[in-house]
């Protein structure tokens, strides 16, 4: 994109300052709206004055879609546009959304969950917790879904991979970070961990 | 032999604890933890500037940068302990990805090495935080005030912007706080000793930042000041007994063990020791560390047969 319009004028010294702020606000939203994935700070900059905060810009849009049934969300490195949750059973009931952004069964999603909140984890970690192996055929369906990669060798005999989860898998689950992971003394609450 | 072993420790023994007057001190008024934290303070920043040019400096930094990464971590909900950490840093790849703690002590690891007198500090600092951080990134430090009362104002600034950035709010107070008194590197220093409540509160916009980091700061104070003894006192040991390595690359290997916390002889040592371009062979680095042990002078820091770690 950027190399479409290499002469792009971020700086609109010709505009008075409140009609270069919506412009700039008007291009970071076009930005994300455009993307798929998450669009990182440094890419928005790239499109709006040395000056301006991004994160400034990015509250102003935030503000005037209070009452869009669309969202701005901070989600991992960036931020991504998306509908708001309370209108999915809409979005499902009108057109039969099959295509995921992810394909994962329930017992997938566990692993996925256990890999986040124990990382760096093994395989023989995931059996500790478990009590039966999981198959490499799991670990490599996530792996393919770059939902975890591999992390460090963990120091036992034959050096196995351990595993750790990535920038995608913090995008597709909606967190900005490992931090927005329930805590673990809620799940124990609600009676789904112990 | 013992004779020996005393000689050295009373040569190279030169840092005091802090004296009884300054840890007795009772009460929690803003008039007796100022006090308490100045005196601390300056104490410190003897031992810091180090007269006897004997303090191992980068390696008393790289094991706060630990406890720093360590407390962190807490306050963010995960229980990685120190030695996870040193797993993960000393055994991963560069190509690996190093998970959530092996970054957070990476992170603290490039703060402490960051040289504060040197140009174009501030970028290396601003590289180390969190992106929405780093573009809010004051001044730092407004010179009029206390070093601590800078501190607490970085402090309470980042907090009540970025509530959920602990890490990184306490990364930018021990940059102000070392900035302030003039030290050239960032000591991670507040991260351990600020209390997870007191940081709330702080975040929240109440309570007096200025007061929890005078606390703060005490303790650690003390507790780092312990620690550059105790580690002056082993490094001590390990000087005296360089002369009789003579294994090929000793001198750079100990050189490794004077600014890491940890060193692992497969990764770190062999094939090449690490940031040199001498060449050890797995072997010899295993047995260097084991002659090192014997000695006394390193410890092994795990208790595994395998993938072990030494450190002073």
């Amino acid at each position: 994109m950027a190399k479409e319009t290499p002469a792009l004028d971020t700086e609109l010294e010709d505009l008075p300052p409140e009609l270069r702020w919506r412009e700039w606000m008007g291009r970071i939203e076009a930005v994300i709206f455009a993307s798929a994935s998450p669009v990182p700070r440094a890419d928005l900059a790239r499109v709006v004055g040395q000056g301006a905060s991004v994160d400034l810009l990015v509250e102003d849009i935030q503000a005037e879609l209070a009452g869009r049934p669309y969202e701005l969300v901070a989600v991992a490195d960036g931020w991504l546009m998306r509908t708001r949750v309370r209108f999915a059973d809409a979005i499902r009931t009108a057109a039969d959304v099959n295509v995921q952004l992810v394909d994962l069964n329930e017992f997938e999603v566990a692993v996925l969950a256990t890999i986040a909140y124990h990382q760096p984890l093994t395989r023989d970690g995931l059996k500790d917790i478990f009590g039966k192996d999981i198959s490499r055929d799991l670990i490599g369906r996530l792996r393919a879904q770059e939902l975890i990669t591999t992390g460090p060798r963990s120091p036992r005999a034959g050096a196995p991979y351990t595993y750790v989860t990535t920038q995608k898998f913090l995008a597709v689950f909606g967190m900005a970070s490992l931090r927005d992971l329930p805590d673990r003394e809620g799940l124990q609450d609600a009676g789904l961990a112990s | 032999m013992k004779e020996a072993a005393k000689l050295v420790c009373e040569d190279y023994q030169t840092i005091h604890m802090l004296p009884r007057w300054v840890t007795s001190a009772q009460g929690q008024d803003i008039d007796r933890v100022a006090f308490s934290s100045g005196a601390a303070l300056a104490m410190l920043d003897v031992v810091l500037r180090d007269p006897s040019g004997t303090l191992p400096g980068a390696l008393l930094r790289d094991r706060l940068a630990l406890e720093a990464a360590v407390a962190c971590l807490k306050l963010e909900g995960r229980n990685e302990t120190a030695s996870d950490i040193r797993d993960v840093a000393c055994l991963a790849r560069a190509v690996d990805a190093f998970g959530p703690a092996g970054e957070m002590f990476g992170a603290w690891r490039r703060l402490a090495r960051v040289n504060l007198a040197a140009g174009g500090w501030k970028d290396r600092v601003r590289k180390v935080l969190p992106a929405a951080v780093a573009e809010a990134m004051p001044d730092l430090g407004a010179p009029a005030r206390t070093p601590v009362a800078q501190a607490g104002q970085i402090l309470s600034d980042i907090l009540t912007q970025f509530p959920r950035e602990e890490a990184a709010a306490l990364m930018l107070t021990d940059v102000t706080l070392a900035r302030a008194v003039g030290w050239s590197r960032p000591m991670p220093l507040l991260a351990v000793h600020l209390q997870r409540k007191d940081i709330r509160v702080i975040a929240d916009g109440a309570g007096d930042p200025v007061h929890s980091v005078h606390r703060a700061i005490f303790a650690a104070c003390d507790g780092a000041i312990r620690m550059a003894a105790a580690l002056n006192r082993r490094v001590a040991k390990l000087r005296a007994v360089a002369p009789k390595l003579r294994a090929k690359g000793s001198d750079e290997a100990l050189a490794l063990f004077l600014s890491h916390d940890a060193v692992s002889p497969s990764g770190m040592l062999s094939p090449v020791i690490k940031g040199t371009s001498v060449a050890m062979t797995d072997r010899a680095a295993r047995r260097l560390c084991d002659r090192l042990v014997d000695l006394g002078v390193v410890r092994e820091l795990t208790g595994r047969a395998t993938f072990r770690l030494y450190g002073i």
